[in-house]
């Protein structure tokens, strides 16, 4: 799950397995909306969480190791990086697992379907990436990897020559 | 965790659908570019001229097409009933489209005066030498249409008419992701010891902005189980996504410092080589389209070129809907490109699309 699309019909492989996981959530929020009550059920937020940090960091791996991070001149501290966004990304998880259950409550025609579901769970998720991508840890963090990744690759090009 | 009632079943389905949809996804898979037919007429360092054939013109005035040097050209053209191409054509035009091409490594130290002066300028000259025509109509999309305004900013004499399609103006509108991230990054490296930007950096960035979205897009796909037919375009622009051409390091640098970062084309002082750009001089008339749920070029961007334009020689016309909406998809075909084929042929009165 976290090789880069290299081809463009991948994204249904990797939307469509999405989809099955969505599903597994979607049995526990069934079962949260008969019996339980969701502070209580930690397998509804782990399994939310889970999906919402698998899905966005394979975007934000698709975008920075397709910088050349992972070939020669890479960022040393590519791996403190990837740590920092990870925990970036953790800290959204509870915001989305509020916001998913919240309108899975209050669908009007009783338990939403599975499609409803992954509708309201997408949507969720589309929102807090629009958040992170916007905020100023993650500029940070893309655009710094981005610097080290031109520095290095001019410095190893060497200086622009007769064809110039 | 218990299975509950429908589910399982559900999801047997979807499979199905998923690998239906993978089958026919494959059988439309092909390495068909333009639709129209079409022939390179000029070609000059990689770059070409490419001449769209199969209408008699009736508009006296040829039009030429920029597209942006971040992505490929022939979205424009996919399908005969989804092709900006086609629509210009039925509206009487002789059309020409400037192809940047690939690029090679020597590409890497070639600079934006080049693209403006060299290709821009020689594409425009070909054009009128070879068709005898007075003018050239140019429409400009995305980054093309920021090239188009700085040379029509520099050669008014050389244009009939000017139409930006998604074109960035100003660089700092709006809420785009696009315009903070490249405010942040460092250009001066590619400027003074040149590389190219993989085209495949290019793609995957553009991905990565609304992963969400395009994966709502995709299950929705696998449940409908939608005909072969219908996947045509799907397939089709799926292919052109991962398409992101090499980008020259040092004009790409440019392009980033001096539009995004500086601002320099609404804020002034852009120079280029020896010629400073100033979007006063741009006395040809000017229609812009722009897309209201743009999230490439915010709308605030492109619709901040009113501002720049003689009243009496600017028309806009907006979209609802999105940046590759506009140049594709069935709605635009209907409205805002003919629109624009008839404003091109000097017919003002547009509707609102």
């Amino acid at each position: 799950m976290g090789t880069i699309p290299t081809n463009p019909f991948d994204k249904y492989l990797y939307s469509g397995a999405f989809y099955i996981q969505a599903a597994d959530c979607y049995r526990l929020v069934l079962q949260w909306l008969e019996h339980g009550n969701p502070e209580a059920d930690g397998a509804i937020l782990g399994s939310i969480s889970e999906i919402w940090m698998r899905s966005t960091l394979l975007s934000y791996s698709v975008a920075l190791t397709g910088a050349g991070l992972s070939g020669e001149g890479a960022d040393s501290k590519l791996e403190t990086r990837m740590a920092e966004l990870q925990s970036i990304v953790a800290g959204f998880g509870p915001g989305i697992v509020s916001e998913v259950l919240s309108q899975v409550s209050a669908q009007p025609g009783g338990p939403p379907s599975l499609q409803e579901f992954f509708e309201i769970w997408t949507a969720a998720c589309a929102k807090a990436h629009a958040e992170l991508l916007n905020s100023d840890t993650v500029i940070d963090s893309v655009t710094g990897m981005m610097n080290r990744f031109i520095h290095h690759a001019c410095e190893m090009s060497g200086p622009a020559g007769a064809e110039a | 965790m218990s299975s509950s009632p429908g589910i399982e079943s559900e999801l047997e389905t979807f499979r199905k659908n998923y690998r239906h949809l993978i089958d026919n996804i494959r059988r439309l898979e092909s390495g068909q570019n333009w639709h129209t037919p079409n022939e390179i007429c000029f070609n000059f360092e990689g770059m070409k001229i490419r001449e769209f054939r199969g209408t008699t013109p009736s508009c006296p005035t040829p039009v030429l097409i920029v597209y942006s040097h971040v992505n490929l050209p022939h979205v424009i053209d996919l399908t005969e009933q989804h092709s900006m191409v086609r629509r210009l054509m039925e509206a009487g035009h002789k059309v020409y489209l400037v192809d940047w091409g690939q690029i090679n490594g020597e590409a890497r130290t070639r600079d934006l005066a080049r693209y403006l002066h060299d290709y821009l300028d020689k594409s425009v000259n070909f054009i009128l030498d070879s068709t005898g025509a007075k003018r050239v109509n140019l429409v400009g999309i995305c980054q093309g249409g920021t090239f188009s305004l700085c040379y029509a900013s520099l050669h008014p004499e050389k244009l009939g008419r000017l139409v930006t399609v998604v074109t960035p103006v100003d660089f700092h509108a709006g809420d785009g992701v696009l315009s903070k991230w490249a405010r942040k990054i460092d250009y001066s490296p590619l400027e003074s010891n040149p590389v190219n930007i993989p085209g495949g950096l290019i793609t995957l960035f553009f991905q990565s902005l609304r992963p969400y979205d395009d994966m709502m897009r995709n299950i929705r796909l696998i449940r409908n189980r939608v005909s072969l037919d219908s996947l045509e375009l799907t397939a089709l622009v799926d292919q052109w996504v991962f398409e992101c051409p090499d980008q020259p390091g040092r004009a790409f640098a440019q392009f980033m410092r001096l539009f995004y970062q500086e601002n320099r084309l609404v804020r002034g002082g852009l120079q280029l080589g020896e010629h400073r750009i100033d979007l006063g001089n741009v006395r040809i008339p000017v229609l812009n389209l722009y897309a209201n749920g743009d999230h490439l070029v915010p709308k605030e961007s492109s619709g901040a070129l009113k501002g720049f334009m003689e009243a009496d020689r600017y028309t806009e016309m907006t979209y609802d809907g999105g940046h590759v909406g506009l140049m594709v998809s069935a709605r635009a075909q209907r409205t805002i490109l003919p629109a624009m084929g008839a404003w091109l042929a000097g017919q003002t009165a547009l509707r609102p699309s």
